[in-house]
């Protein structure tokens, strides 16, 4: 157990390395950096720890992928097997918990613990072989994928915007908003094998356009529904509604750009800097949308010309 | 037709094509045979323009050859929780064929409604020339076709190549199994380390079968089997 908690250490600070920074200088960039976003974040919204909770899952689901575990019971014995996934969970649950333990939201940090300790035990997430409709089939694959991968997501903040309108907190709906176009960004995260851009017969920018296109009309039907909602509740806020919604797409193109423009790889730290100061300062997609553009076009060049 | 001339790939100092000529004509299909790491696969994908080389590839018809290509790879990648009806979808968009009918071009009656990635190794393997087929390709390059597939699925494939054939397309194919490149080529390419050894045309095959026996690990083997089995390790 020792031996594969030093190796998942020694990924990490692989990972951390491919983003081109220095692996110690990134652990403390991340040990800095997540308790300075959950200040921003709290500064913010009065519904941090809701959005702090999802953050949460969202984190965790991934160690339960059907893949993995099946892995992990090849290499442990069963119950060594569960020691090891109680303990990584608990580990990635633990920065969330505490920062909500400073924020004396006891509940949540008590939730996000449990939550952890019940996801360790349920063998996820088995990956069902059920095919599960999605809107977005006619036009794969991004967000026919990343629907079916997290369909959860917009189940729960349709439940937000629900309880939202019936209590009549306006913001809390408006955060479940915010959190749906997250998730149409986290859809463009993964760059997809090379065949996957190489069949397509467009010039890089064709393609680039075909792409932005298809996120604009797939991020406007996922949340186009809880946007004339939240207008039709709140006709006076509307225009703030609009403009999350605005920003939101333009951050959902951003990445879409941001996705391509280190093609094949990953992108690297100067794109996710980039997509955080834009998520802080919208206007600036505005230049950094063109600047991405570009420099996609040439990443996406030799496999399409 | 295709023409190849002085095509070289190498990774860093290590040379992994040389000097490659080849003529890829219409109506033909062309076979390359060669031992893992020969450099059938980079050479494939340099043809498809996957890998970047230096030479030349010239195409005598209209458009860019990439945009006619359909590339089967050894072990075809399919993407998570993508149905093989999105699948079939998604290579038809590609190419702008939007109206394709995809229920139609399901010539191995796969079931198109589950997941691919759910699908056996076999059923993948059919899936991905599916593909290719909807597309409408002009040149197809088949990196191991035969692998994975069962009986009846190959004598499928061997059609298909044979189709690809009368309707003038090019095809171009790698197998392990002498009998399915006896069967399905009309010239046969030996590639070893890298170069093109020989080429031969049809009814001359078993020259490079010979030549690839004679490569093999026979004579060690019979040095083995051969050995005293009572004698102490």
């Amino acid at each position: 157990m020792k031996t594969y908690f030093q190796i998942q250490y020694r990924r990490l600070l692989r990972g951390i390395q491919a983003f081109g920074v220095p692996s110690y200088a990134g652990l403390a960039g991340i040990l800095i950096g997540f308790p300075a976003l959950t200040v921003l974040l709290f500064a913010r919204t009065p519904y941090a720890p809701y959005l702090y909770l999802l953050f949460a899952l969202m984190s965790l689901v991934p160690l339960g992928a059907a893949e993995r575990n099946n892995f992990l019971r090849t290499l442990f014995a069963i119950q060594q097997y569960h020691r090891v996934r109680l303990a990584e969970n608990l580990l990635l649950a633990a920065p969330f918990s505490i920062m909500l333990l400073v924020y004396r939201q006891w509940l949540a940090a008590l939730a996000v613990i449990a939550v952890s300790i019940v996801l360790s035990r349920i063998n996820q997430l088995r990956h069902s072989a059920r095919v599960i409709p999605t809107p977005f089939s006619k036009q794969p694959f991004e967000f026919t994928t990343g629907f079916r991968r997290q369909w959860w997501v917009i189940l729960i903040a349709l439940v937000l915007t629900g309880i939202g309108l019936y209590v009549d907190n306006y913001n809390l709906s408006l955060v479940a908003l915010a959190a749906l176009l997250l998730q149409c960004m986290g859809f463009y995260t993964q760059p997809e094998p090379d065949f996957y851009v190489w069949v397509y017969a467009l010039t890089p920018k064709q393609l680039l356009l075909a792409k932005i296109k298809t996120a604009l009309y797939h991020t406007l039907l996922l949340c186009l529904p809880i946007t004339l909602l939240l207008s039709g509740f709140y006709p006076q806020q509307a225009w703030i509604t609009g403009l999350l919604l605005l920003a939101g797409i333009l951050n959902v193109l951003m990445s879409v750009v941001v996705k391509y423009s280190a093609y094949p790889a990953q992108p690297g730290l100067p794109q996710l800097i980039s997509m955080a100061v834009a998520l802080v300062c919208p206007p600036l997609l505005l230049l950094f949308i063109p600047y991405y553009f570009k420099r996609a076009a040439a990443q996406l060049n030799p496999y399409l010309t | 037709m295709i023409t190849i001339e002085a095509l070289n790939k190498s990774y860093g100092e290590h040379t992994v094509l040389q000097n490659i000529h080849l003529e890829l004509k219409r109506g033909e299909v062309n076979g390359i045979a060669g031992e893992n790491g020969a450099g059938k696969t980079t050479l494939f994908k340099c043809l498809a323009g996957l890998k970047k080389y230096t030479g030349t590839i010239r195409y005598e018809g209209s458009g860019l050859l990439k945009n006619v290509t359909g590339f089967l790879p050894a072990t075809p990648y399919f993407l998570s929780r993508l149905t093989g009806k999105e699948y079939l979808q998604l290579m038809a968009h590609a190419r702008g064929r939007y109206g394709t009918d995809i229920e139609a071009g399901n010539v191995f009656d796969l079931p198109l409604e589950e997941y691919a990635e759910n699908y056996s190794t076999g059923m993948q393997k059919k899936l991905a020339i599916t593909g290719l087929l909807i597309q409408q390709n002009e040149l197809f390059i088949l990196d191991e076709p035969f692998n994975g597939v069962d009986i009846h699925s190959n004598i499928i494939i061997r059609e298909i190549i044979a189709r690809l054939k009368q309707a003038n397309k090019i095809v171009v194919m790698s197998s392990h199994i002498f009998s399915t490149l006896n069967d399905s080529c009309d010239h046969l390419h030996h590639l070893k380390e890298g170069r093109i050894q020989k080429t031969v045309g049809k009814g001359r095959f078993e020259e490079i079968e010979t030549a690839m026996k004679g490569e093999g690990i026979g004579a060690r083997l019979d040095q083995l089997l051969a050995a005293d089995p009572s004698a102490t390790v």
